[in-house]
């Protein structure tokens, strides 16, 4: 069951990031931090918002140039000796430990499956 | 007034029906001060009908507590003195109270039902909680304590048994005892709610069995199967042992993935000027090599476009690298999609707008139509084409 899920997310991802990237180079903007949104982007919307952490990294990539403009300066739990993880996973600042875990679960899933991903096309396009 | 007598009217009923050697007095007491009685019949009241169903003892125990909760709200004796003086008095509270045996029998039955559950701490503090009510709660608590500390020697114990005696000088008004004791029973309710929980986690490691550890103790063993979890998916973890290494090794992993894909997009942005040649074999090859029964099936379907499906099938196990025929195809299904998966289709964009379609049709409602595709293709137009049959569980592998 999760392999046919992975299976899906995979080719999901897959189509959304080259689409992005069909794009991105239709319009000659092409560089590393560009692609880089880009995969997360399409990655987090392939997910959906179920989770929590996709949920962030959208609302991070809506909302950048508002980020931009005021910076805030949001309360954090620096004092947490998880607070390393919680920097890592997206959306992890306002988590529980329980439910920062389980993030963590579905993000290394998700991020596993996006490396394997963009080494496959990276393999495709190179030869 | 006309709750008492609510009350009183239960009570007969219920008694008649225990057959309890209490009853007279009780009703004696009932018909010489409505007041009293109606007070006492509150008290008494919710022990009897639990009585009459016989249900569990956890039933029995909340009914119980929630009626002496809504019952006896303590605003109603700090808003009337004289009640509450006479609640002091007339109430299970007091000694010399007919009623009171009457509740004192009941609920010695409610303890012996309940000791046959093994659970004899709480029901012998509630009993002597019950009877024992001139003591006040300090006893009680001491008994409490007690039965703790005989089976588990630690400070916190230790430490409750303190605290209880220094309350053993304070309960010396009898309103302060009733509302004491009706938050022991809310204590003894939250003690019984999660009688699983409780019972295997003290049998196992002899701590703490307050609400608050209760809860700690879930939550922690929740988080550590989640680790055990997260154990299987790092690779190396698997010997690590202690939660701190463990943690780091999760954040390592997480960091290289995420430095990983940077890598990646890097290097595709290097490329990427280049791969407007490669980018409809890479769609076909990408998304068809692991989808190729689906082009199958949603063109089998349609009876209109013959031609196309054939040319298909003739290779099923080849990449689809006759991509540039897709749109067309596509452009004419389309409405039949659209009918079938229900969904709203991006807009039309050359080549790649076949694949959208096929991802949504793959998670809906696949199955059905890779299986009514076979059927009519089979049975009409395509009989030669049954080679795509496995195709159709192929493996994707991106």
């Amino acid at each position: 069951m999760t392999t046919t899920r992975s299976c899906i997310i995979r080719s999901r991802f897959a189509y959304r990031f080259l689409h992005s990237l069909r794009k991105m180079n239709q319009q000659d903007k092409t560089n590393s931090r560009r692609v880089k949104h880009a995969a997360y982007a399409s990655m987090a919307s392939v997910v959906g918002s179920k989770r929590a952490w996709s949920r962030a990294v959208l609302s991070k990539i809506r909302n950048r140039s508002l980020l931009l403009k005021k910076k805030k300066k949001r309360r954090r739990r620096s004092s947490d000796e998880f607070g390393e993880l919680r920097k890592i996973v997206p959306g992890g600042q306002l988590m529980d430990f329980y439910n920062l875990l389980d993030e963590t679960a579905d993000y290394i899933n998700s991020l596993t499956s996006q490396v394997h991903v963009m080494k496959n096309i990276l393999n495709l396009l190179s030869t | 007034m006309e709750k008492g007598n609510l009350f009183i009217n239960d009570d007969n009923t219920t008694y008649e029906h225990l057959q309890n050697c209490f009853f007279n007095p009780n009703l004696d007491n009932n018909n010489s001060d409505p007041f009293e009685s109606a007070l006492s019949s509150m008290v008494s009241s919710p022990i009897s009908i639990p009585n009459n169903n016989s249900g569990s003892d956890n039933f029995v125990l909340r009914e119980l507590i929630g009626r002496l909760g809504s019952n006896l709200p303590p605003t109603q004796f700090t808003t009337d003195p004289g009640f509450a003086e006479r609640a002091a008095r007339f109430s299970c509270f007091a000694t010399n109270l007919e009623s009171n045996h009457s509740i004192k029998i009941q609920d010695v039955n409610l303890v012996q039902r309940n000791s046959e559950f093994g659970d004899s701490r709480e029901n012998s503090s509630l009993s002597e909680q019950m009877i024992g009510q001139n003591d006040t709660n300090s006893r009680k608590r001491k008994s409490i304590s007690k039965g703790k500390s005989s089976k588990i020697v630690n400070d916190k114990n230790e430490s409750n048994a303190k605290r209880s005696k220094s309350e053993e000088n304070e309960n010396k008004v009898t309103k302060k005892e009733e509302n004491a004791v009706l938050e022991e029973n809310k204590d003894n309710q939250k003690a019984t709610e999660p009688p699983k929980d409780y019972i295997h986690v003290r049998a196992r490691r002899g701590q703490a069995t307050d609400a608050h550890s209760l809860a700690e103790r879930v939550r922690r063993e929740k988080i550590s199967e989640r680790m055990k979890l997260l154990q299987d998916l790092v690779p190396g973890c698997n010997k690590v042992t202690g939660k701190a290494v463990m943690l780091d090794e999760i954040i390592n992993y997480v960091q290289s993935l995420q430095r990983q894909v940077e890598f990646l997009s890097m290097k595709l942005a290097t490329v990427n000027p280049r791969m407007d040649f490669n980018m409809e074999a890479l769609l076909s090859k990408d998304m068809f090599q692991s989808r190729g029964s689906l082009g199958h099936n949603m063109y089998q379907s349609e009876t209109s476009t013959q031609a196309f499906p054939y040319g298909f099938q003739s290779q099923p196990n080849q990449n689809y690298h006759k991509g540039t025929e897709f749109p067309f195809q596509i452009n004419s299904l389309n409405p039949n999609l659209i009918r079938n998966s229900s969904m709203q289709l991006p807009p039309l964009d050359g080549f790649v707008e076949p694949t959208p379609q096929v991802p949504t049709f793959f998670e809906d409602d696949l199955n059905s139509v890779v299986q009514m595709g076979f059927g009519q293709n089979q049975n009409q137009s395509f009989p030669g084409v049954a080679g795509n049959v496995p195709n159709s569980q192929m493996k994707v592998e991106l």
